[in-house]
């Protein structure tokens, strides 16, 4: 982690495998090039006619080919051709194709257009039919052969680099570099440059692995050393005349040009490998980084919550009052990935329930576990994943359900809503036929009657213009629209439970909105249970008859909207609600919470909020926190729970001098990575301080 | 059912099909003129011209004169071009000096077997490789692993070696099949078809892996993303997220890779043809460059690139048929 | 009620000197092929030194593309931008880079705005050493250090590696790297967009702070008229392209005059189920009134678009 410059360098050395290929490539350049050469008894000419065909021996340690010549000389002074000729197409084909690529990919416009047309061209000629006209022409001279096969290969170098630098050229990181006045020679060199080494690591080895083949069948054919002189293309020649009677030489030379050539390409494959997943490390959306750092998170926590046996307190004790049947039932839900050898927790001990007709949200930071928690719902875990507990939907175990068992399930009793509605859908497809599709895996229907009961779902959906959008490619339509697509496709199997995952997060205000209207208006229409999961308190209260409040993989706190608005007990709860600047007023510092959720791995053993908390004290951290009900359909997960109303009480008298506040406030920006003792002080101040102005917030937030 | 998706395709649906098909021509025909030109170049350079391969090392310098007039080798190189062009528009690429054959009418004979080489083994790419490749993206573990190793020993053992191993255990040693020559299709179906087994087989071998071991890449990252994820939680059934949805989206990277492919397997039908005794077109450019007959060289070479550029067209479409977004570059 | 009238010029200095940013007529397209589309047309604002205007409206609004023209990204197609008095339209890319240490920027997606083979430190110093080649690595370093202070980092972070820290670590980050060079205008693109709500507050009372001690102006491009009100003394709200209403904050926010800014106002759900109730309701009216002024559906409000 300390450096990441000569990743790829380090991985070739470091490597088992392409270790193994580095070894043979040094006895190939060594041992044959040079060394042999020396030392050996053999001329690679000299003829034994007595001695011919011969399998290994002690004098003939690869033994003779068919005119009794020694094949390990023959190998080794033959070394010299291909070696040579592969040096020459690897540097001009990389040479050629690194500066026209870096050129291309940087400045764009013309010079672009003209190298690719180029390339195109050089990539549909028959490379081996060209080189046999030259070699006709130059009467078989080598090198001018080897010379025109770089020219020819340094097209599929100059895709590569291009694309590369394009891709490198299209990063924010490179409009940053040169906001900062970079020149565009600088950039190029200090940005773009470094990370194309990489790959002309992967091309060279890449274009050494295939020159040999080539430079092997010229030889095949005769175009490259003049016989008797050896070559590896002229051995398996000769070699071929005989594989009726005496395959023996055919084995050894064929063996020594396999390996080369795989050597080289393991070498090509290993530096991919580490420069693609570098790559897999940047540019990726939120989203993805936040679940790639629960992939890589280190070590497990040791502590087993003991207690979340209050399981889904507000909602059992609901339904126990009312003797409803539960629509989903999650006890106990452990999901852990494997990390390294140990497992790594992502969300533990979570319950909760969900009752028919029902909406409740789901709400914490990134990295809490909502998403896990909601998809698990579904059937559907993380990537290697292991889940313990159950998940009861309508009466059926879900976890461990055989893949038929969901698959019935999933769309007719529950479905989901995404939060990326472009990435929801299949771009290849039209929107009709995905959506007429579901429609008919659904339902037993005729084509013509499946296409209007799709028209009818989009109608439901508010889209008007229904025959147009059947015939939309996703590319075609705004975010809005493809999330009402989405919704659409989640109703078509006339679901009972809705699964949304922050299903507005990625549009705009005005179409979030109406999405979440659109929601609203269907799940009244249709008495849909739906599970919400949101960062986003507004939405919560717009839509939700119960919130969740989630931190670090756990439940902190559970109760219905208006006390959980009104009365939030849990100190997370509390500074969440009062660190949205949506629900702060203008003028004056924003109350935030300090630090960043610990992600999974290193979740502490006591209570997991504490290291952020402004009323932590030493008995919070000893060990882990249960759920407790506090009162009726309210639980949460803090043992000061009590004593931190009266502490707030007194703030709040404290804090209208605003004074002390407003100095303390001043430190918590100041949250730096190791001055953990600073930022705790810091820490305290700010979630006493929000909770304490939170209440004063809630009366004054009306904007309108 | 083709037809019917051109016709409805948003880019394909009339003007875009043609533009597409126009900018490729644009790229395809000066491409031509530049192989043509450029191999015509390379022959005027060389030493001994063509009239001195005609009529030898014994020939007087008076009756070298008097044939490369007769040839027009004594015209400026650039006429010699125009005039080889005007020629070569209307059908008639010259004549070989070794036989005096005409060049088209070889070529022409030589066609069939190399292109039922090359169609057979890209038939047998697609349709072996494509499922392997999905299959293993879904189930991952041994298949993934074996596919790898075999994408990595096609890349390794290159045909020509692979071929002669080939040959004597299939042929000599089982004697399962013909160890060389050609059928045409014309004489006997089943012989042929025997007779291309070996050669196809060794000629798709390393295809067969990368272009599996591509399709796994592909559908893989396919997979990962999101509407696989939607598809699946709402009720799609799995055989139509994986054969249709995913195949689909991930069917891009996979044509490039399989354009690639071809051009090298017309390059390894040079060598093929050769160990196996097949009249086509590759062993016609080995025998040619051998003999130095360079305007059945030219010919050939012209025609390859030709075949090529068919196949970029045909590609092309295919391409734009299964990516809606595309935009030809 | 004379004498005030008399007085009132020396009252409002700002309006006798010249603005730090002006921008006038400007107009800005997009090519695409063969057509050609104006996203941004006849915007002016002004930036007194010293002080924020937040740039609020949707996706394809063009508020990025204006913050991308005062950047020197994308041309102007009309109009001009007019920086502390000179005329910066069609500045030389020389030019352009050294206007680098006078005006910065902040980018919205704290994963891709670092390269993640440098490190932070590497960054820093690049960004002001291309501002001033004379300074000593000495120097270099100790300002590197201070820029890191100043948005609550030590000094060891210098050593490490993008990928080790969080989004809203970042952001201090990518903000340490537009302020090491002290600049005067700070181009702050959905700077708090891609963070978690709880960690947008942290950023945006830092980029006040800052704001406070070196009487830096932002411009400051949000979607979020809530975050924007936050952190601007003037507001202009732009829809397709064109600005809609301009004022001071109180004014865009407590008395919005257009009914795109009261539309957008009410779009944004607040943490309280009555209030939110309230909104909803004022949301629907809003946007059958926003849809009655313009007469055109537009893409943002509309369930039709395609």
């Amino acid at each position: 982690m300390t450096t990441r410059r000569g990743t790829v360098f380090r991985t070739l050395i470091t490597n088992p495998v392409s270790i193994l290929a580095l070894i043979w490539l040094a006895i190939v350049i060594i041992g044959m090039l040079i060394v042999i050469p020396l030392i050996s008894r053999y001329s690679p000419t000299e003829q034994d006619l007595a001695a011919t065909l011969q399998l290994p021996s002690a004098a003939h340690l690869l033994g003779t080919d068919s005119l009794g010549r020694d094949i390990l000389a023959r190998l080794a002074w033959g070394s010299r051709v291909t070696i040579t000729g592969v040096v020459i197409v690897a540097v001009i084909a990389n040479v050629i194709g690194a500066t026209m690529g870096l050129i291309a990919g940087h400045f764009r416009s013309g010079l672009d257009a003209t190298f690719t047309a180029f390339a195109d061209m050089l990539q549909s000629i028959p490379a081996l039919v060209v080189l046999l006209s030259v070699a006709a022409v130059t009467s078989r001279n080598v090198t001018v052969v080897m010379v025109v096969l770089g020219v020819l290969m340094s097209a599929g170098a100059y895709r590569v680099f291009r694309a590369s630098t394009l891709n490198i050229r299209g990063e924010l990181f490179i409009t940053a570099a040169r906001t900062s006045g970079l020149r565009e020679g600088q950039i190029m060199v200090r940005h773009e440059l470094p990370r194309l080494l990489g790959q002309l690591v992967i091309q060279s080895s890449i274009i050494a692995s295939l020159a040999i083949v080539v430079q092997v069948g010229l030889g095949f054919l005769g175009i490259d050393a003049a016989p008797p002189n050896p070559s590896w293309g002229g051995m398996i020649k000769e070699a071929s005349t005989s594989i009726y009677t005496n395959i023996w030489p055919l084995i050894p030379t064929s063996a020594v040009v396999v390996l080369t050539i795989l050597a080289f390409s393991t070498l090509g494959d290993v530096a991919q490998r580490a420069v693609l997943g570098r790559r897999r490390h940047n540019g990726l959306s939120r989203a993805k980084i936040s679940r790639s750092v629960a992939k890589t998170a280190a070590r497990a926590s040791g502590a087993t919550v003991s207690a979340t046996q209050v399981a889904s307190t507000a909602a059992s004790a609901g339904a126990a009052a009312g003797a409803i049947n539960p629509m989903l039932v999650i006890s106990d839900l452990t999901v852990s990935v494997p990390k390294d050898g140990s497992s790594v927790k992502l969300v533990s001990n979570v319950s909760l329930t969900l009752l028919p007709g029902e909406v409740v949200g789901l709400v914490g930071e990134s990295g809490a576990g909502k998403s896990v928690t909601a998809r698990a719902a579904l059937g559907i875990l993380p990537a290697g994943a292991t889940a313990t507990g159950s998940v009861v939907l309508d009466g059926q175990e879900v976890l461990g359900a055989s893949e038929q068992t969901l698959q019935k399930l999933r769309g007719s009793k529950i479905a989901y809503i995404a939060q990326e509605p472009m990435a929801a859908l299949n771009p290849a497809y039209r929107v009709g036929n995905q959506l007429i599709e579901i429609v008919r895996t659904h339902q037993k229907l005729s084509r013509k009657a499946a296409r209007q009961r799709a028209i009818q779902l989009l109608e439901t959906v508010q889209i008007k213009n229904t025959e147009h959008v059947l015939k939309a490619y996703p590319h075609q339509i705004s975010g809005g629209m493809a999330q009402r697509i989405v919704i659409a496709i989640a109703l078509s199997g006339d679901p009972d439970v809705i699964v949304a995952d922050e299903p507005t997060t990625a549009l705009d205000v005005s179409a979030q909105m109406q999405i979440l209207d659109l929601l609203r208006t269907l799940q009244k229409e249709r008495d849909l249970a739906v599970l919400l999961v949101t960062h986003d308190w507004g939405v919560v209260a717009d839509l939700c008859d119960r919130g969740i409040a989630m931190y670090a993989g756990e439940i902190v706190e559970e109760a219905e909207v208006a006390p959980l608005f009104a009365h939030p007990r849990h100190p997370y709860s509390m500074a969440l609600r009062a660190s949205d600047p949506h629900a702060q007023k203008r003028g004056g510092r924003l109350h935030s919470i300090p630090g960043v959720v610990p992600p999974p791995g290193t979740w502490p053993s006591g209570c997991r909020f504490a290291d952020r908390c402004g009323f932590a004290t030493d008995a919070c951290r000893e060990q882990a926190v249960p759920l407790e009900l506090i009162e009726d359909r309210h639980a949460v997960r803090c043992i000061r729970v009590d004593e931190i109303v009266v502490e707030i009480e007194e703030l709040r008298h404290e804090s209208v001098t605003g004074e002390r506040t407003a100095v303390r406030a001043e430190a918590v920006e100041h949250d730096a990575l190791e001055r953990v003792t600073r930022e705790q002080a810091a820490a305290d101040s700010a979630a006493v301080e929000s909770a304490a102005v939170e209440r004063v917030t809630i009366e004054r937030v009306s904007v309108d | 059912m083709l037809s019917r998706q051109i016709r409805e395709h948003p880019l394909l649906g009339g003007k875009e099909l043609l533009v597409i098909l126009l900018r490729r021509l644009a790229v395809s025909i000066p491409l031509l003129f530049a192989v043509s030109f450029l191999t015509f170049l390379l022959v005027s350079l060389t030493p001994g011209d063509a009239a001195y391969t005609v009529l030898g090392s014994s020939a007087t310098p008076d009756q070298l004169a008097a044939l490369r007039q007769q040839m027009g080798l004594d015209q400026p190189i650039l006429v010699q071009y125009l005039n080889w062009v005007t020629s070569a528009l209307q059908g008639n690429l010259g004549h070989s000096l070794i036989t005096g054959q005409s060049v088209s009418e070889a070529i022409f004979q030589r066609l069939g077997p190399t292109l039922s080489l090359v169609g057979i083994a890209t038939v047998a790419i697609v349709v072996i490789a494509v499922p392997l490749g999905l299959t293993s993206a879904v189930r991952g573990g041994r298949l993934a692993t074996s596919i790898d190793t075999i994408s990595f020993a096609g890349v390794a053992v290159p045909n020509f070696i692979l071929a002669l191993f080939a040959i004597p255990v299939f042929a000599v040693w089982l004697h399962w099949l013909p160890p060389s020559g050609y059928v045409p299709l014309a004489s006997s179906p089943n012989k042929w078809a025997l007779s291309l087994v070996l050669p196809v087989a060794t000629l798709a071998f390393g295809a067969v892996g990368i272009i599996a071991k591509q399709t796994r890449a592909a559908a893989e990252d396919v997979m990962s993303s999101e509407f696989v994820t939607v598809q699946r939680a709402n009720g799609y059934a799995r055989q139509s997220i994986i054969w249709k949805h995913v195949l689909k989206a991930s069917a891009v990277p996979i044509i490039a890779y399989l354009g690639v492919v071809i051009v090298t397997l017309f390059s390894a039908t040079v060598l093929i043809e050769t160990i196996f005794a097949i009249p086509g077109l590759g062993g016609l450019a080995v025998q040619a460059s051998s003999q130095g007959d360079l305007p059945m060289l030219l010919g050939v070479t012209v025609v390859f690139t030709l075949i090529i550029v068919l196949i970029n067209i045909v590609l092309d479409v295919v391409y734009a048929l299964v990516n809606p977004k595309v935009t030809f570059r | 009620m004379t004498e005030p009238l008399l007085t009132e010029p020396q009252l409002t200095e700002p309006l006798l000197t010249e603005p730090l940013l002006r921008v006038t007529d400007l107009a800005v397209d997009y090519k695409r092929r063969r057509t050609v589309a104006r996203v941004v047309e006849n915007v002016s604002f002004d930036i007194v030194e010293g002080e924020t205007l937040g740039l609020v409206g949707e996706s394809g609004s063009g508020k990025s593309t204006i913050g991308n023209v005062v950047l020197g990204l994308v041309p102007a197609a009309a109009g001009a931008v007019i920086f502390d008095g000179e005329d910066i339209t069609h500045a030389s890319p020389k030019r352009r880079r050294e206007l680098t240490s006078d005006i910065q920027v902040v980018f919205q997606d704290p994963y891709g705005s670092l390269n993640p083979a440098r490190s932070i430190g590497a960054t820093l110093a690049e960004s002001l050493v291309a501002s001033d080649a004379t300074l000593t690595r000495k120097e270099v370093t100790a300002r590197v250090h201070e820029s890191l202070d100043t948005v609550g980092m030590v000094a060891s972070v210098a050593q490490r590696f993008p990928t080790e820290f969080s989004g809203g670590q970042r952001q201090r980050i990518a903000i340490a790297r537009a302020l090491i060079v002290r600049p005067r205008l700070v181009v702050c693109d959905e700077a708090v967009s891609a963070l978690d709500l709880s960690i947008q507050a942290q950023v945006l009372n830092l980029l006040d702070r800052l704001r406070r001690e070196r009487s830096l102006s932002y411009l400051f491009i949000s979607h979020d008229i809530a975050v924007i009100g936050h952190l601007s003394d003037h507001i202009a709200v732009l829809d397709r392209g064109r600005i809609v209403e301009t004022g001071t904050t109180a004014e865009v926010i407590d008395h919005p005059q257009d009914a795109y800014t009261r539309l957008l106002l009410a779009a944004a759900p607040v943490p309280d189920p009555a209030a939110q109730k309230k909104r909803r309701e004022a949301f629907r009216t809003q946007r059958a009134e926003y849809l009655a002024s313009t007469g055109a559906v537009t893409g943002l409000v509309s369930t039709t678009r395609l």
